[in-house]
């Protein structure tokens, strides 16, 4: 019986079974806009396919005109890889803190 | 004697001995408001008459012997988007320009209740959605050091009036740096409490989870003497802790022998103004001369820290807006617009992933906290820039003005612990720096105690600006 790939191989196959929703470019990139800017230190990163950002807008209620669609996708194009700084780190067992609750005295 | 530079703590000790009155206090910052604005556009509302009245009222109870304590009769102002029953809340958006909140916010009333008097709500980035201070709707706020740069955000306004002498303090509220970078770029004290220990009880939301409000203030005393107004438990408030509340002023006269302060070195890591670093790195080596033992510590997930706190704030603000954003997208402000929009596009994947990362943070900063009682290190790599500057130089990088205000006060907003910037020196063209100091979870007393000892052995607290006004 083979032990389950760690949970970082299964993340990356999921992307590469998506390729229209981002593609891998290489490091180093530096983000910009509200997100900040990050030294990205993962191998591989991930940015948002224009097409894709285009249908995913579409879906998502975003249908304006071409020039405010393509501000949009300028941002957020710098910021998709901040998103999936997360993603990239090694979370094994650790769960998500959805409500911030300090421990009690 | 100037009634509109006095900090809270010595009007109040005035009051308390009947040497002047909460009425004349009033009338000075209110002719102090009049002298300054519109140029420094601190205000949304103005509340002269109803300031006056509650002056009139607080002068008969102090003069009847029903004295509240030490906020009695000073004059505050509250960003404009802490609900005040009977007072429109714009948040920053004309969209809410006639919007009337039939209750109060649960730290308007508790300032209520000890007696603070206040005399409007002040200008704020809208939805509190950027750190530069910049509002298309109600005008950009000015920085009283210099009325072409940025005050900073998003409680500009706050940091403008408290700074001019318009008001004896105010209220923010710090989701990404937001009362720690106009603090410092105006040259004030201000506390980003832990998460949990003030309610956010009818305030807009910007991120739940990572929204703090706090005081900002002229002095370290100051920001004291309103946690000891404000802080405790508020059912009604889902974050709300149960937790003991000190009494904050006890600690400000300890001296800050042995205390450990750590120096985490990521931040020097990126690009830091040299004057700021020169005055934060001076700052620390202060701290030392007092007594205080500092270790050079290393925080490996620093840097990430910034990108998952945004990825969260970014993730929780479209969805608190997303009706909004939908009917009159139209009606924001192009730039929070984007930010909105920009939300939108993290998926539910990633917002997990951003809240587990969280965690690994937060169990790393408690690590820290193991070997030290503070952390320090700048507030803001920069001194205030022109209002519309997008990008600046620092040594031989360009960068965005946005990320780089909030590089380092982020982590805090992520990991929730109390952090406070205190004034630590002025650059070559006059423009205030500040230093920030972190604690651990709930140990706000600690946190002032240091401010406190770094600000009794240094004077930039008490530079003021505007003085020929």
């Amino acid at each position: 019986m083979t032990s389950p790939p760690p949970p970082n191989h299964i993340r990356f196959r999921a992307f590469v079974l998506h390729p229209t929703w981002c593609r891998a470019l290489p490091s180093p990139f530096k983000g910009e806009g509200w997100v900040g800017e990050e030294e990205d230190e993962m191998e591989k990163i991930i940015r948002l396919d224009k097409e894709a950002f285009l249908s995913m807008a579409k879906v998502l209620g975003l249908e304006e005109e071409d020039s405010h669609l393509e501000e949009l996708y300028t941002y957020v194009e710098k910021l998709f890889p901040n998103f999936k700084v997360a993603g990239g780190m090694d979370l094994k067992e650790i769960e998500p803190m959805l409500i911030l609750v300090l421990p009690k005295e | 004697m100037n009634l509109c530079y006095l900090s809270a703590g010595e009007v109040s000790r005035l009051i308390r001995k009947r040497e002047v009155s909460p009425v004349e206090v009033v009338k000075a910052h209110l002719a102090r408001v009049e002298a300054l604005e519109p140029p420094l556009n601190s205000f949304i509302t103005l509340l002269p008459e109803q300031a006056m009245e509650e002056a009139r009222v607080a002068e008969h109870e102090i003069e009847s012997g029903q004295y509240r304590g030490p906020l009695h009769g000073i004059p505050i102002g509250l960003k404009d988007l802490f609900y005040v029953k009977g007072v429109r809340n714009t948040s920053g958006s004309k969209i809410f320009d006639h919007f009337i909140p039939d209750y109060d916010s649960t730290l308007a009333l508790k300032l209520r209740e000890a007696g603070a008097i206040l005399l409007g709500k002040l200008n704020l980035h809208q939805f509190a959605y950027g750190p530069t201070g910049e509002n298309p709707d109600y005008g950009n706020m000015h920085n009283p050091w210099d009325t072409e740069r940025i005050p900073g955000g998003s409680s500009g306004g706050s940091a403008s009036a408290t700074a001019s002498g318009q008001c004896t303090l105010a209220m923010g509220t710090d989701t990404g740096g937001s009362i720690r970078i106009p603090s410092a770029l105006c040259g004030l004290v201000g506390l980003k409490p832990t998460y949990g220990r003030l309610s956010r009880y009818g305030m807009t939301v910007l991120s739940w989870s990572q929204d703090h409000p706090g005081p900002m203030a002229r002095t370290v005393e100051d920001c004291a003497l309103v946690m000891n107004a404000v802080a405790g438990y508020d059912p009604r408030d889902s974050s709300s802790a149960n937790k003991s509340v000190p009494d904050f002023t006890q600690s400000l006269t300890e001296n800050i022998k042995g205390l450990r302060v750590g120096v985490p070195k990521e931040p020097f890591e990126d690009p830091v103004d040299s004057e700021v670093e020169h005055f934060v790195r001076n700052a620390i080596e202060l701290l030392g001369k007092l007594g205080a033992t500092i270790h050079e510590i290393s925080w490996p997930l620093y840097h990430e820290s910034k990108a998952i706190a945004s990825t969260i704030l970014m993730a929780e603000a479209t969805a608190y807006h997303s009706q909004l954003m939908k009917r009159q997208g139209s009606r924001l402000d192009p730039k929070v617009r984007l930010r909105l929009e920009a939300g939108l596009l993290i998926s539910a994947v990633d917002y997990l992933q951003a809240q587990r990362a969280r965690r690994l943070f937060y169990q790393q900063s408690c690590d820290l906290f193991k070997n030290v009682d503070l952390l320090a290190g700048p507030t803001v790599p920069i001194t205030a820039c022109n209002i519309g500057t997008e990008e600046v130089q620092i040594g031989n990088t360009r960068m965005g003005v946005i990320p780089l205000l909030t590089q380092h006060t982020r982590p805090y907003n992520l990991n929730g612990f109390p952090a406070i910037t205190v004034p630590c020196g002025f650059s070559r063209n006059g423009l205030p720096v500040g230093f920030q100091l972190a604690g651990k979870p709930f140990d706000e007393a600690t946190v002032l105690r240091g401010a406190s000892a770094y600000e009794q052995a240094t004077e930039w607290h008490q530079r003021r600006p505007l003085t020929s006004k």
